[in-house]
């Protein structure tokens, strides 16, 4: 579903107004049950938004892969909103090609 | 009415003089303000200090002390966070180069705010700058330290070759000043982390030719488990809807598959770089040293608990 969001989004020149509506209209009715943070609707957002549509794409559709599972027990995690999260940003992901300012 | 107004300016008059002979009146000087700010400084009460030193400085702008309150602003600014403002208070310390310890600290000050503000590049170049300029061995032992620790914080963000220049900086130290810094034992350690077990990120992204493999070699199995079968799925049903003449439907399948696809080798390579980074600041963080040290003047001894990074 997400997947679809994402690619949608590219048609309203990267603003993710379909993520939007995604998250407000969509995940409220469906159920907040994603276990990391950021959720991947956000995650997807994020990365569109930091590395543009197809590569933000790839990012998004690689945590759906990853989201729960193996990543529970490799990255940190915290207690948000009395629910523990696995804390996987961005950051967590592209260290290795993009970087940073110097 | 003659006699009241008399009385009434005798009593005014008598009362003028005795307010103005009991009233305190209070002369700042030049010692007692900066002795106040500091004071404030002393009590951790950043953002008052910061007020009273600039107040020195703005009626004491000949003093010997001037450079010292602008450091003492500096430093201020930097442990309420304003990290920018305190690099640039720094900077002018350093550029006005009056006060030899004062630059020396504000360079060490400076390059901290700066890879507070996540620039690294900078914090080095301002090390380096100094580096160049002084002779004083101590001084230098100091940079290299913390040009190596800059390093390491580096190769902990996933820059594995961060731990060469590191250990560069590291061998630099003099020997007078290794044990100080513990430099053995970081190097040591730096080795340790070099050649810890590695995963190698283009061997996992060839091995994701297969779906799922990548992941599988850098031990996330049930990631790798549903890469494969969601992969594996997509393809069928892109054959099948191809095979069944709905060429519309296999297009949109395919497309979503190809990007399943991709996503898996860059999760396969990725995880490559994110098991390696994981190894390194396992190994930079598992040593604990336990220093001995006698003090020659109290003539006590104690034990030091060492965290090397």
């Amino acid at each position: 579903m997400v997947l679809i969001f994402c690619f949608a989004a590219s048609a309203y020149g990267g603003q993710n107004l379909v993520i939007e509506f995604y998250q407000d209209h969509i995940s409220v009715v469906d159920g907040d049950r994603c276990p990391m943070y950021p959720t991947c609707s956000t995650y997807a957002k994020k990365s569109i938004e930091k590395h543009g549509l197809v590569i933000g794409w790839v990012m998004a559709l690689d945590r759906i892969i990853r989201c729960g599972r193996d990543e529970a027990t490799l990255a940190p995690s915290y207690i948000i909103n009395g629910q523990t999260a696995i804390y996987d940003p961005v950051e967590a992901n592209d260290f290795w090609w993009f970087n940073t300012k110097k | 009415m003659r006699y009241f107004s008399i009385y009434i300016l005798t009593v005014l008059c008598v009362f003028t003089v005795y307010s103005s002979a009991f009233s305190e009146s209070l002369v700042i000087t030049h010692d007692m303000q900066y002795e106040y700010a500091c004071l404030l400084f002393d009590e951790k009460d950043y953002e008052t200090a910061i007020v009273e030193f600039k107040r020195f400085v703005h009626f004491f702008p000949q003093s010997f002390q001037k450079e010292a309150a602008e450091f003492k602003i500096g430093q201020c600014l930097f442990y309420t966070k304003k990290y920018h403002d305190a690099a640039r208070i720094f900077n002018q310390i350093i550029l006005a180069e009056k006060d030899p310890d004062l630059v020396r600290q504000s360079v060490f000050l400076q390059s901290r705010a700066f890879i507070h503000q996540n620039n690294p590049g900078y914090a080095q170049l301002v090390l380096h700058n100094y580096l160049k300029l002084t002779e004083d061995t101590a001084i230098k032992d100091q940079i290299y330290f913390n040009l190596a620790m800059i390093q390491i914080s580096e190769a902990r963000k996933g820059k594995p070759e961060s731990l060469d220049q590191a250990l560069g900086y590291l061998e630099k130290i003099s020997p007078d000043n290794a044990a100080s810094y513990a430099a053995d034992n970081r190097i040591a350690l730096v080795h340790k982390a070099k050649q810890g077990h590695k995963k190698n990120p283009t061997l996992a992204g060839v091995l994701s030719v297969i779906p799922g493999g990548g992941l599988a070699y850098c031990g996330r199995y049930k990631d790798a488990a549903v890469t494969f079968l969601l992969n594996v799925g997509l393809m069928v049903a892109t054959w099948q809807a191809w095979e069944n003449d709905n060429e519309a439907l296999a297009g949109v399948i395919g497309f979503v598959e190809t990007g399943f696809y991709s996503a898996n080798i860059y999760s396969g390579v990725s995880s490559a770089h994110k098991y390696n980074r994981a190894q390194i600041i396992q190994i930079l963080n598992q040593q604990v040293y336990i220093q001995p040290k006698i003090d020659p003047e109290t003539k006590g001894a104690s034990l030091t608990l060492n965290f090397p990074f």
